[in-house]
């Protein structure tokens, strides 16, 4: 399956730590990575990069947009994850950028999060191993119904 | 974990490589924008770089929009001068970079043709090559370090139109070898990330081999990409196309937090005005109704009294206050980017927020590379959630700042990102900010 990934975030310190992360699982699994940039239009702004997930030889690809900050002008029926549509606490809000990261490794085959866990295990960040699990181990109803009926899958 | 980011590629190409001069455009935001550069212009910056490697010092430039640009004599440290948008006037040699995995060796190969022809390259990249990622390598770096010098005949022997041709038959030879020019692809585009783009171009001359190339460009790039190309090949560009980039992405924009664009146009928004800038902030300009042009051009226009009111808001560095005879109308509200105590004939404003209609001229406390800080905003939450009630707050949608976010039915503002400009205190229509 082919997979076209949108991120966008605002906290530049976890956007890079996490999209950094996503990467190298994606390069260390059977998928062939393609990585985009999206330009900046003021220092504050969004940053945004595209990852082309190829995993097989088809052209289609299935589009997430993966949305840390909520700042994704999005009117298409697609897989959108944000902390709206993760259902996220109020509490937990400043974990989402790891309960994104659980939620993607979650819906996207093949890909290892034992490089995650280890790196918070090793730092003792006992909060975000706990949301980066528990979000890697389950989806949010909304997104479990949009992820069932656009991929075809059972999740 | 071997995935390393631009800006990551790029401080370390500058380390490895001894720069001595580094120049950076504000809204890089990789570098932040030196001491020594503060308030000086891209244009005056450039000449500053130039001249430097004159000396054989090590230079290098990021530029979103580098200005035009001849060189007379030969630098010896080697020159980079990075831009972000394709160069209309080639008359050194330009390479182009689209992907961050290529953008290391690019900017060696680059250093290395400026060392031996003695000129300055430019590299002209598009938007992948900043905030992207890469699977990190080991490039191997250019270490030499060379000790500034000059002689007397730096500056008096101008190269001549020989010594110039010789010099890009060496550059063509470098180039073909370590960057050749794939000219088989016929479809090509400097902007769209999956489509080549020609590997480098050399002005004044030419291999004769290659003379046609066919280019199916989109609206955006449509200009530059003709002019580039048609300085080297005859070109035939297809009818503009507006089709979306498959990565293209709408997102919500943010300015910085006090903008200066921002606070003015809160307080002294005119419709009926036409307003100038010489400042280039992408988002800025998307936001407001605002002609991007250099402060000559308004002095022109106002050279004698007009039908509208017209405003010209500014760097104070570009401001010289011989123009002030020529301006027989508009107002000029000036910027101050480099710490300037007074200028003489303009009312300085210490508090950004207070009112400064009544004033021709006016001297705002700082610009967009030094905003300053006033004491943070607070919120009262029992006025503002009626505000919600009504729309989407307005604080938010209509000064886009980077400092406020709803949240769990919540404005929240950031206290570290607040700056204290007050723009959302006169939005609000509830005055639940103070």
């Amino acid at each position: 399956m082919n997979y076209l990934i949108q991120f966008a975030g605002r906290e530049y310190d976890m956007y890079d730590t996490v999209a950094k992360f996503f990467i190298y699982s994606t390069q260390h699994s059977d998928y062939l990575v393609d990585l985009y940039a999206n330009a900046k239009p003021t220092p504050f702004s969004s940053m945004s990069n595209s990852i082309y997930l190829k995993g097989s030889q088809k052209n289609a690809h299935y589009n997430l947009f993966v949305d840390f900050d909520g700042d994704m002008i999005i009117s298409n029926k697609v897989i959108h994850i944000t902390p709206h549509t993760l259902e996220l606490p109020e509490n937990i809000y400043k974990y989402r950028y790891w309960a994104i990261l659980g939620t993607l490794y979650h819906i996207i085959e093949d890909i290892s999060s034992a490089y995650v866990t280890g790196y918070l295990l090793e730092n003792k960040m006992k909060q975000e191993l706990e949301v980066f699990s528990s979000y890697s181990s389950h989806l949010s109803f909304a997104l479990r119904i949009a992820v069932n009926e656009i991929f075809g899958r059972d999740l | 974990m071997d995935v390393k980011n631009s800006n990551e590629i790029i401080t370390e190409f500058i380390s490895r490589c001894n720069f001595v001069q580094i120049y950076s455009d504000y809204s890089f935001g990789l570098f932040g924008v030196g001491d020594e550069f503060l308030g000086i212009g891209a244009d005056k910056s450039l000449d500053i770089l130039y001249s430097s490697a004159i000396a054989a010092n090590r230079v290098i430039g990021f530029f979103d929009n580098l200005p035009p640009f001849t060189p007379q004599y030969a630098t010896k440290g080697g020159c980079i001068l990075i831009t972000k948008t394709l160069p209309t006037v080639v008359r050194t040699p330009v390479l182009f970079c689209k992907s961050l995995d290529t953008f290391p060796n690019i900017l060696s190969t680059a250093l290395r043709v400026s060392s031996e022809i003695a000129l300055p390259v430019i590299v002209a990249v598009s938007d992948n090559i900043f905030n992207n990622f890469v699977k990190s390598s080991n490039n191997s770096y250019d270490h030499n370090r060379i000790a500034g010098y000059i002689y007397k005949q730096s500056f008096s022997n101008k190269l001549t139109v020989e010594q110039f041709v010789e010099k890009m038959v060496s550059a063509d030879q470098l180039l073909s070898e370590l960057l050749p020019n794939n000219h088989n692809n016929k479809n090509i585009s400097f902007i769209e990330p999956q489509k080549q783009f020609i590997s480098y171009i050399l002005p004044l001359y030419s291999d004769g081999d290659i003379d046609l190339i066919e280019v199916e460009v989109d609206e955006k790039e449509y200009d530059s990409i003709y002019k580039v190309l048609s300085a080297r090949y005859h070109v035939k560009i297809s009818e503009p196309t507006a089709k979306k980039s498959l990565t293209s992405l709408d997102i919500k924009e943010y300015l910085c937090s006090g903008c200066p664009f921002l606070v003015y146009f809160t307080m002294q928004y005119d419709k009926s005005t036409l307003y100038f800038t010489d400042i280039n902030c992408e988002g800025m300009l998307k936001k407001y109704n605002i002609h991007y042009v250099p402060f000559e051009y308004f002095v022109g226009i106002n050279s004698s009294q007009l039908n509208v009111r017209t405003v010209f808001i500014g760097k104070a560095s570009s401001f010289n206050s011989l123009y002030f005879s020529m301006l027989s109308s508009g107002s000029v509200i000036l910027l101050n980017d480099a710490d300037y105590k007074s200028i003489n004939g303009f009312k300085k404003i210490k508090n950004i927020y207070k009112s400064f209609s009544d004033y021709q001229f006016v001297l705002m406390p700082y610009s967009c590379n030094n905003i300053k800080t006033y004491k943070s905003v607070s919120l009262k939450y029992s006025k503002c959630d009626k505000c919600i009630g009504v729309d989407y707050p307005v604080c938010l949608t209509e000064t886009s700042c980077v400092a406020l976010s709803y949240r769990y039915e919540k404005i929240l503002v950031n206290k570290e990102l607040c700056t204290g400009c007050k723009a959302c205190v006169t939005i609000c229509p509830k005055a639940a900010i103070r």
